[in-house]
C-alpha cells in the first residue's frame, strides 16, 4: 500500500510538472538562457522520476521490494558522492566569472543562471553515480 | 567471496526471482551475490541460507578456502 501510494504521488507530481512546463512555454514569447534552464532542469528531473517509477512498478508487479539493503547502500553512496561533487562544482562556479569571463572571454552568467547550472550538474551527477553504482553491483 | 547459491537454486528448481521473493530483496541483488560482486549483510546471508536449506558456512566461502 505504501509503495503504491509513493508511485501515485510520484506520478502526480510528474504530471503536474509537465503541465506547468506546458503553461510556461505557452506564456513565453522570447526565451533567453535562464528560461531554457528553467525548462531543461525540470525535464531532466521528470525523465529521472519516470525511470525510477517504471522500475518501481516493474518490481511491484513482480512482488519484489523497491529497495533492499544493496539499493539503499548504493543510493546513499551516490547521494554522498554527488554532495562532494556539488561542493566542487560550486567552488568552480565561484571562479567562473573571474577566470573564464575575464581571462578567456566566456559570456558572463547571472547569479540565477549559475545557481541553475549548479542544480543541473548536481542532479546529473546523482543520476550518473546511481546508474554507475547499480551497474557495478556494489561499492566499498 | 564466492557462493553456492546458483548450484543450490538449481537443486531446488528456484529462479533468481523466486529466491529474491523468498528473502525480500530485488532480483539484481541475488544476481550480484551469485557473481561475487556484492557481499550481503549477515542477516541477508542467513535468510538466503535458510531459504536454500543450508548454513551460511555451507553457502559462502572465500577463495583461499578452496
Amino acid at each position: 500500500m505504501k509503495e503504491k501510494l509513493s508511485i501515485l504521488a510520484g506520478a502526480g507530481v510528474t504530471v503536474l510538472m509537465i503541465v506547468l512546463i506546458g503553461f510556461f512555454l505557452l506564456g513565453s514569447e522570447s526565451m533567453d538562457i535562464s528560461d531554457w534552464l528553467l525548462i531543461i532542469i525540470p525535464i531532466i528531473l521528470i525523465v529521472g522520476v519516470i525511470v525510477v517509477l517504471w522500475d518501481r512498478i516493474k518490481n511491484l508487479k513482480a512482488g519484489l521490494p523497491n529497495a533492499d539493503e544493496r539499493a539503499k547502500k548504493l543510493h546513499w553512496k551516490a547521494g554522498a558522492y554527488s554532495y562532494y561533487a556539488t561542493i566542487w562544482i560550486s567552488v568552480g562556479a565561484l571562479w567562473y566569472n573571474t577566470v573564464f569571463v575575464d581571462e578567456f572571454g566566456f559570456p558572463a552568467l547571472k547569479t540565477s543562471q549559475i545557481i541553475a547550472v549548479i542544480v543541473l550538474l548536481s542532479a546529473l551527477c546523482w543520476f550518473a553515480l546511481q546508474f554507475y553504482f547499480t551497474r557495478q553491483g556494489d561499492i566499498e | 567471496m564466492r557462493s553456492r547459491i546458483k548450484e543450490l537454486r538449481a537443486r531446488y528448481d528456484l529462479t533468481q526471482e523466486d529466491l529474491a521473493k523468498k528473502v525480500g530483496v530485488r532480483r539484481e541483488t541475488i544476481l550480484f551475490i551469485e557473481k561475487g560482486k556484492y557481499n550481503p549483510s549477515l542477516k541477508l546471508a542467513h535468510d538466503i541460507a535458510q531459504a536454500l536449506q543450508t548454513t551460511i558456512d555451507g553457502l559462502f566461502f572465500f577463495d583461499d578456502e578452496e
